[in-house]
Parts: C-alpha cells; sequence; structure tokens
C-alpha cells in the first residue's frame, strides 16, 4: 500500500478513534476516506502488513491497535492537516469544507519543516489578527484599551508602556518572558538609543535588550 | 570547615557537564545546591560556607558549570553545590538544562533557594518553578542589607507561612545569618507547598496525564513544554495536546505557563513586601549607558587601565629584577660551578627572575583593575553601549563580557561562551583567542613598552583591535546560523570591596603562581640542557632562514615562539633566558623586539586556551582557530617587517 494511503487510513482510525473491526466502524472508515466498505478490510489487513497497527481476535470483533509508528504517522499527519487547513482558512479565506479536502491532498507532501513554518507564521498573523479584532470592540469591558499595539521600538525614553504580545514564536524570547516580560505587564523604558536598543525596567530590575528583540515586543501606552 | 579540592581540580571540572560526582561519597553525606537567578550571590554562600574561593563577580553568568566543596558541621559532612545562576528552569540554554537535569535525577538531597530581595518578584518566580521540583528546600532572601538601604520591609515568616518551608534573611557580604543555613538545610528543610495554579487548559491536560499515564504533575509540564528526557508515551501525548493548547491561545505553552507563575509571584509579593521609598536611578549610571557620554568613558576606562597595568607593572618590575641581579645572579656567578650545572642554575634563576619579577607585576596589578572593574557593576553597562557595535562583528553586547574577561585570561572567557548560540560561539571561539590576554600584555609591557616606548605598546594593541574587528567582520559573512539578540539584565552599582576584590585577583594569580612558575622553572632546565647539548641550536638551525629573512628575528626566536605556546608569556621569558639577559634592548633593536611582540601576541592561543576551546567547540574549530592565529601572526609579522625596512 502505498505510503500516503497508509496515512489517510491512520488519519481516520485515529480522528474516529477506530478500536475494532465491526460494521460499523468499516462502514465509518469507508465513509472517511471516500471508498467502499468491501476496500477497507482488506486496506485495514494491509497496514497491518506494513506495521503501522496490530489486529487482534480477542472478542466477537477482531481489535485494532496502532502500533508505535503508526500513531506517530498518523499524528503526524493529523497535524500537518490542521495546520494547512487553518492556513487555508484563516489566511487565505477558504471555505472550511474546501479548505479541508485541500489539505487533504497536500498534507502528505508537505515536509515537517515546511508545516513548522506555515504555523508559526499564522500564529504570528494570528496573534496579530487577534489583537486587532479585540481593539475593534471598543471598550468592551477587559484589559485591551482602544488603540491598536505599537511596535515597542516607536516608543521613547521615559515611557511607559503595557506589553501586548511578544512575537517570533519559539524559543526566542523566552528570556524575556521569564524576566517578566508577559502580557499584561508594564515597563518604562529608562534608555534608548539610536539605533534601537533600550534599557527598560521590567518588574525591580532593569534590563538591556538589544534593537532586534526590541522590534519583537507590542505594546500599548498606559 | 574543609574544602576537600583544589582549585584547579574544580575548575578542571567546571567546564564539563559536572555534576558533583567524584568526591568520595559517605553515605551520611547531605548533598546541599544553591539554587537561585544570575548575580544575587550563590557563590558568595557559596565561599562562605565552604571556604573554597570560587568566582564572584557583579554580573550575570560568572559561575560557568557545577563546582563542588565539601565541610563538616558538627561532625557531619556536607557537600554543597554551587550551581550557575538561570532565570528559569524550563529553558533550553545550556545551564538551564544542566540545572534541570540535575535535579530531576534527585542528586540533591536539599535546595538552598537563594533570592535577591531587591528583586522579588522576579526570583520567586524561578522559586515557584523549583517548588514543583519537591525537594526539600531552604529559601534564602539574600542582599537584605540592599534591600534595606532602598527601603524594602520584606515579611519573611509571612513567606514561610505560604511556602510552608523556612525563610532566612541573610546579606552575604556582612556574613549576616550565613552561620544559619546549614543547620536549618539540616532539620528544617520541608519541600514547598504551595502549587501554582495554571490556565484552565492546562490543567485539564495534567489532570488527563496523571489518569492516564499516571504521570506526576512535574512531569506533565516538562511534557507539555517538550523537556522530558526521554521520548515515552507521555511526551507525545503530550506534544499532541501541548500544540492544541498553543494553538488556542496563540501563545507558546512556555508563555502561558510563564505568565500564570508571574501573577502568582506578584501576588505572593504583594503579601510580604512593603514597597519602601522609591529610590532615583543614580545620575552617574544613567552616564553609562548613553552614547554621548557612555562611549567617552569606555575608552578613557580601558586606556586608563591598560597605562596603569604599564607604569605601575614595569615600576614593580624594575625594582624586583633589581633585587635579582644583585642578590642572586652576580653571587651565582661568583660561585665559579662547574659549566653545566652553571648553565642550569642560571636557566632557573632567570626563570624566577623572568615569573616573579616580570610576568607577576604586571599579571597581579591587571587582575586587580579587571576584579575592580567587574565589582563595580560597570560591565554590564558597557556590555549594553557596546551591542550595536558588537553587532558588526556578529555578536551582541553580552559578548563583551567574556571579551572582556579575555584580558585577564582566554580560559575562563572560552568557558563563559557557553551561553551563546552555536554562531556565536564560533564567532566568539576565534575572536576571544585572538584578545591579548595578561601573559600578552607583559609580553607587550615587557618587551614593548620597557625598551620601545608606550605608544608602540598601545599601538600593538590598536593592531590587535583593528584585526579582530576585521575577523569578526570575514566571519559574519561566512559563518552560517541565527544572529540571536542581547537580553542582559543590569546589575546594581556597588561600590567594590577591598577584600572580595583582592581575594579575586588572588585567586586568579594562585593559578599563574602554582601552574605557570612549575612550568616554567621545569622548561627553563629543559631548555637550559637542551642548550648545552646543541639541540636548541639544531633546531634553531632549521628555522633560521624564515626568521631572519621573513621576520628579521634573530634564530632563537623560533624556539621562544615555541615556548609561547605552553604559556604566552613564556615566549619573552625564554626569549630572555635565549639570549642571556633580561635586558633585551641590549641584543635586539627596536624594530625586531616591536615585530617579535606583535607575532608571539597573534599567534596560536597557549596550550590551556586550545584545551578549553577543545573541550568547548571540538576539534575543527580549534584546529581552525589555530591555524588561522599561527597563519595571522606570520603574516602580519612578515608585512611588518617589510614596512620596518622600508622605511
Ligand atoms: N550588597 C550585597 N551584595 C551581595 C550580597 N551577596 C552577594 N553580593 C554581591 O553580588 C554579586 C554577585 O555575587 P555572586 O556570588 O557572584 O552571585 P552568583 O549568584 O553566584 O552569580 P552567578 O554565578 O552569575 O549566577 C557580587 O558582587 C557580590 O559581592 C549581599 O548580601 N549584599
Ligand atoms: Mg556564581
Amino acid at each position: 500500500m502505498e505510503i500516503t494511503e497508509c496515512e489517510d487510513y491512520l488519519e481516520a482510525i485515529i480522528n474516529n478513534s477506530v478500536d475494532g473491526i465491526t460494521p460499523d466502524s468499516l462502514k465509518i472508515l469507508a465513509d472517511a476516506l471516500n471508498k467502499d466498505v468491501s476496500e477497507i478490510e482488506g486496506g485495514l489487513n494491509a497496514l497491518r502488513d506494513e506495521g503501522f497497527i496490530r489486529i487482534s481476535d480477542a472478542g466477537a470483533y477482531p481489535e485494532i491497535k496502532l502500533t508505535h509508528s503508526g500513531r506517530k504517522l498518523g499524528e503526524c499527519t493529523i497535524k500537518k492537516h490542521l495546520v494547512l487547513e487553518s492556513f487555508f482558512t484563516e489566511i487565505l479565506g477558504m471555505d472550511s469544507d474546501s479548505a479541508s479536502k485541500e489539505a487533504c491532498v497536500l498534507e502528505h507532501g508537505a515536509s515537517p519543516d515546511t508545516i513548522k513554518r506555515l504555523k508559526n507564521y499564522i500564529r504570528e498573523r494570528g496573534a496579530r489578527h487577534r489583537l486587532h479584532a479585540r481593539n475593534a470592540h471598543e471598550g468592551d469591558g477587559d484589559d485591551w484599551h482602544e488603540g491598536m499595539g505599537r511596535n515597542l521600538s516607536e516608543f521613547d525614553e521615559d515611557d511607559a508602556v503595557k506589553i501586548l504580545f511578544t512575537e517570533g514564536g519559539s524559543r526566542r524570547t523566552d528570556r524575556l518572558c521569564d524576566m517578566g516580560l508577559i502580557p499584561g505587564e508594564t515597563i518604562t523604558i529608562k534608555r534608548k538609543l539610536s539605533n534601537g536598543a533600550m534599557v527598560v525596567a521590567i518588574k525591580s530590575s532593569e534590563v538591556g535588550i538589544s534593537p532586534e528583540i526590541v522590534r519583537l515586543v507590542f505594546v500599548e501606552k498606559v | 570547615m574543609a574544602a576537600d579540592k583544589t582549585d584547579d581540580e574544580k575548575r578542571d571540572k567546571s567546564g564539563g557537564s559536572g555534576s558533583g560526582s567524584g568526591v568520595p561519597e559517605k553515605s551520611d553525606t547531605l548533598k546541599l545546591a544553591l539554587i537561585g537567578n544570575l548575580n544575587v550571590g550563590k557563590s558568595l554562600i557559596f565561599n562562605s560556607l565552604t571556604g573554597i574561593g570560587v568566582e564572584i563577580s557583579n554580573f550575570p553568568g560568572t559561575t560557568v558549570g557545577m563546582y563542588t566543596g565539601s565541610l563538616v558541621h558538627r561532625d557531619k559532612h556536607y557537600e554543597i553545590i554551587d550551581f550557575p545562576g538561570v532565570y528559569s528552569l524550563d529553558g533550553v540554554n545550556d545551564e538551564e538544562t544542566e540545572v534541570r537535569k540535575f535535579l530531576l535525577e534527585k542528586k540533591a538531597d536539599r535546595l538552598i533557594a537563594v533570592l535577591d530581595s531587591t528583586r522579588l518578584e522576579r526570583n520567586l518566580y524561578l522559586l515557584l518553578q523549583i517548588a514543583e521540583f519537591k525537594i526539600p528546600t531552604v529559601v534564602v532572601l539574600n542582599m537584605t542589607d540592599e534591600a534595606e538601604k532602598q527601603g524594602l520591609v520584606i515579611d519573611g515568616d509571612k513567606l514561610s507561612e505560604i511556602l510552608g518551608c523556612p525563610v532566612i534573611k541573610t546579606a552575604a557580604v556582612e556574613g549576616r545569618n550565613i552561620d544559619k543555613i546549614i543547620p536549618l538545610a539540616e532539620n528544617g528543610a520541608k519541600t514547598i507547598d504551595l502549587v501554582t495554579r495554571y490556565d484552565d487548559h492546562i490543567e485539564a491536560a495534567l489532570r488527563s496525564f496523571s489518569k492516564v499515564n499516571g504521570s506526576d504533575r512535574l512531569s506533565g509540564l516538562l511534557a507539555l513544554e517538550g523537556l522530558l528526557p526521554e521520548d515515552n508515551e507521555l511526551s507525545e501525548t503530550a506534544g499532541v495536546i501541548a500544540a492544541e493548547i498553543e494553538d488556542q491561545h496563540r501563545m507558546s505553552v512556555h508563555q502561558i505557563l510563564a505568565a500564570n507563575r508571574h501573577n502568582e509571584a506578584k501576588r505572593i509579593r504583594g503579601l510580604i513586601e512593603k514597597d519602601g521609598t522609591f529610590k532615583p536611578a543614580r545620575n552617574f549610571d544613567r552616564l553609562l549607558t548613553r552614547t554621548a557620554t557612555g562611549v567617552p568613558i569606555m575608552t578613557v576606562v580601558l586606556l586608563t587601565t591598560l597605562i596603569c597595568v604599564f607604569i605601575i607593572g614595569s615600576f614593580l618590575e624594575e625594582a624586583i629584577v633589581e633585587l635579582f641581579e644583585t642578590f642572586l645572579i652576580h653571587p651565582m656567578y661568583e660561585l665559579s660551578l662547574p659549566p653545566l650545572a652553571e648553565n642550569i642554575l642560571y636557566s632557573l634563576l632567570i626563570a624566577v627572575e623572568a615569573g616573579l619579577g616580570i610576568a607577576f607585576p604586571y599579571v597581579f596589578v591587571f587582575y586587580i583593575l579587571i576584579s575592580v572593574l567587574e565589582d563595580t557593576g560597570y560591565m554590564t553597562r558597557a556590555a549594553f553601549l557596546a551591542d550595536r557595535a558588537m553587532h558588526n562583528i556578529g555578536m551582541h553586547g553580552q559578548a563583551l563580557i567574556p571579551m572582556v574577561l579575555g584580558f585577564g585570561c582566554n580560559v575562563p572567557a572560552i568557558m563563559a561562551i557557553r551561553q551563546f548560540s552555536e554562531r556565536e560561539k564560533i564567532l566568539a571561539s576565534f575572536l576571544i583567542t585572538m584578545v591579548p590576554c595578561s601573559a600578552r600584555t607583559v609580553i607587550i609591557a615587557g618587551i614593548v613598552f620597557t625598551f620601545v616606548g608606550l605608544f608602540a605598546a598601545l599601538s600593538i594593541y590598536l593592531i590587535v583591535f583593528v584585526l579582530i574587528i576585521l575577523t569578526g567582520i570575514v566571519l559574519t559573512k561566512i559563518t552560517p546560523g541565527d544572529q540571536f539578540g542581547m537580553i542582559l539584565e543590569m546589575v546594581p552599582m556597588r561600590k567594590p570591596r577591598a577584600k572580595q576584590t583582592l581575594t579575586r585577583a588572588w585567586l586568579r594569580m594562585k593559578e599563574f603562581l602554582f601552574i605557570a612558575m612549575p612550568l616554567l622553572l621545569v622548561s627553563s632546565v629543559v631548555l637550559g640542557i637542551l642548550q648545552f647539548f646543541g639541540v636548541i641550536a639544531a633546531f634553531q638551525v632549521l628555522f633560521e632562514g624564515f626568521m631572519y629573512s621573513a621576520l628579521g628575528l634573530p634564530d632563537y626566536a623560533s624556539t621562544s615562539l615555541l615556548f609561547g605556546i605552553l604559556r604566552k608569556e613564556m615566549a619573552f621569558e625564554t626569549l630572555a633566558i635565549l639570549s642571556g639577559t633580561a635586558n633585551l634592548g641590549a641584543v635586539m633593536s627596536a624594530a625586531q623586539l616591536y615585530v617579535f611582540a606583535v607575532v608571539s601576541v597573534l599567534f596560536v592561543p597557549c596550550v590551556s586556551t586550545i584545551a578549553v576551546l577543545y573541550r568547548q567547540m571540538g576539534l575543527k574549530i580549534s584546529l581552525a582557530v589555530c591555524c588561522y592565529t599561527l597563519s595571522l601572526g606570520f603574516v602580519t609579522g612578515i608585512i611588518l617587517n617589510a614596512l620596518f625596512n622600508i622605511f
């Protein structure tokens, strides 16, 4: 069986929590995979031969269990599917049905790296989106006041600002987080150099931050 | 109290992923680990408890790797471990990973969590993480002297009540309450029972892990952050759930947890601290980080340091050499010993003279001045200001600290680059090994300042700096990888304390006396014997042509350079031994001395530097550094020689 077909099978098994070969589950899988019920059992056997699932007949119906590699491959495919789908809907504005179908095709070809990058992209875009959406609801009672979030680099010495979010995904700003630069926290700019480097007062300490990190921080004036 | 290890053994261990093993283990030995944020005074407490001298400095990240010491208190043995400072336990840099691993493997019986009372909230943030490891803990609120000066009032009893573990208020510089730490760690330490509540989704995930995988809270949290040391079912499930949570929150799990912990820390601080009178930033401090004032100050500081070293050093040198000549060298000649004995004895005396009389004054003055600079807290300001300039050579401001340390000795400087990204480590390996360390200052001061002049000496620094910058610019173009920006805490400005400053200068000096001196003595005896039997002459004949035609140097310069690899200042010392006089001006011309100094300063780092470089960066990089510096030294020497011949 082709690896892409295996991926589809595993995805369907996990998504539908299939744990045995019953008439019901065969029907579910057939629907999910867009295949005929008669094909499914053969497919499952092929999957077993590839080492992705184990089939054991314990009770009335044979039981299906995912092997380690099967679970891994399946979850990976699902993740790819989700990332692609949300890219299609959130960024490209496609409707969810066709987004899902498109994702089904592309998920097999996309490399983990592409998926990771896409995901970071969506996350950053999304953070800004969400912020703007929040700002659109003026005075809806929570902490987010009107006025757009602005980049920290736009502010000057002695300005006090409130952190909205930090960009840059992954581990880049972890150190900032640990030092207390988290959403909702107020910081004061103590020093700003012409290149944009800053010393800011966070909690009771002062921290020097270089310009490229400053640009990852989005704030609003207090 | 007893220290059961010498400094050198400790230094040796600290570089690796040292874990404190190797100390004879007694079953009743209690292992106490000092843990806390950077620059909170852990090492100072370690020193006061064990009597061992580890480095204490007023900048973040002084301690690299782990140091172990032991002490006996009321007939019980304790082993104390000084961790490097960390801002969190769920980070991925070397220090954080190392400390986390140590705690996970339950290698510490008790934790002594050191907190800076003046930066309570951020310190509590780490404490909340420490609490999750469920190891009996004593909380030490250090720096109470500074807190008092700022008018902060902290309720230690209340904190103890909230945490459910003992809390001591200390001021390590004054020794206040330090003696209470060990007894409390022995008898009173308790696991902290305060539990940080996280975001609903995180809590739900943790509950489901404990139901399905039977895992505890800590492993659940680590698994969510992808930090479990081994891959298992838990880490797999957690990976999927974490992705889901991150999608929903549009924040990394780390950020979510950090926000929850900070809020909890803020709450606790509100309960125990009464904010004191507001203390405005000192004006002086503000001058240091402004370009217009800070850069001139930085230049002045650097130049003053160098000139002080030259002038005070040469003054001491003259006095000591004078004493040697009159009281040892001349009387020895009057003994009229047999030639071989005389040759050996003479090399020995010259070696002692070169070591104590020439190297010692410069190195010691240098170490004292650097020590003062470190203690004031100036270094982090300079680093901030240098950030932009450092960008041009592919690094960020933080790298200034190892570079400045490199002026003292390249070895600890190279050890301090662990915290950088891979790319920066490669760049720093090249650049730091080019920084003129105190041993090279000895060469520059002893040869060029003494026999040629002050400006000639300073011009060598200029040449080296220019080469460092050029190297950096070229390397940034060709080294792959990401550049990581600077996030550096500005430490408080402090008045250096004479005792601490001198102790550290002495600590570093000891290394010189106990490692460099014996090495110098042994090799000079070997040199004396080899010279007597004509081996040296044969070796020199090989390089004579090159030395003379390319560099314009006498043949024995090749031997000196070779010995310079053992310890940099030995290039100078062996030059004195081989030329038969410490008054080099009499046997070599100014141009020769200058070229010799430049070549020996630039070419190949000393063996100790190569060794740490190898341990830190592997064979490829250390080889590349050696080859590069070797050719750089010779090429510069050849060019200079050619120039001197033209003019
Ligand atoms: N005023 C005051 N200064 C202190 C106290 N304890 C330590 N210091 C100073 O704080 C600085 C840092 O001390 P270290 O012992 O090097 O701190 P550390 O926690 O080991 O730092 P890292 O190794 O960088 O993590 C030094 O300059 C000490 O002199 C204290 O109780 N009061
Ligand atoms: Mg330390």
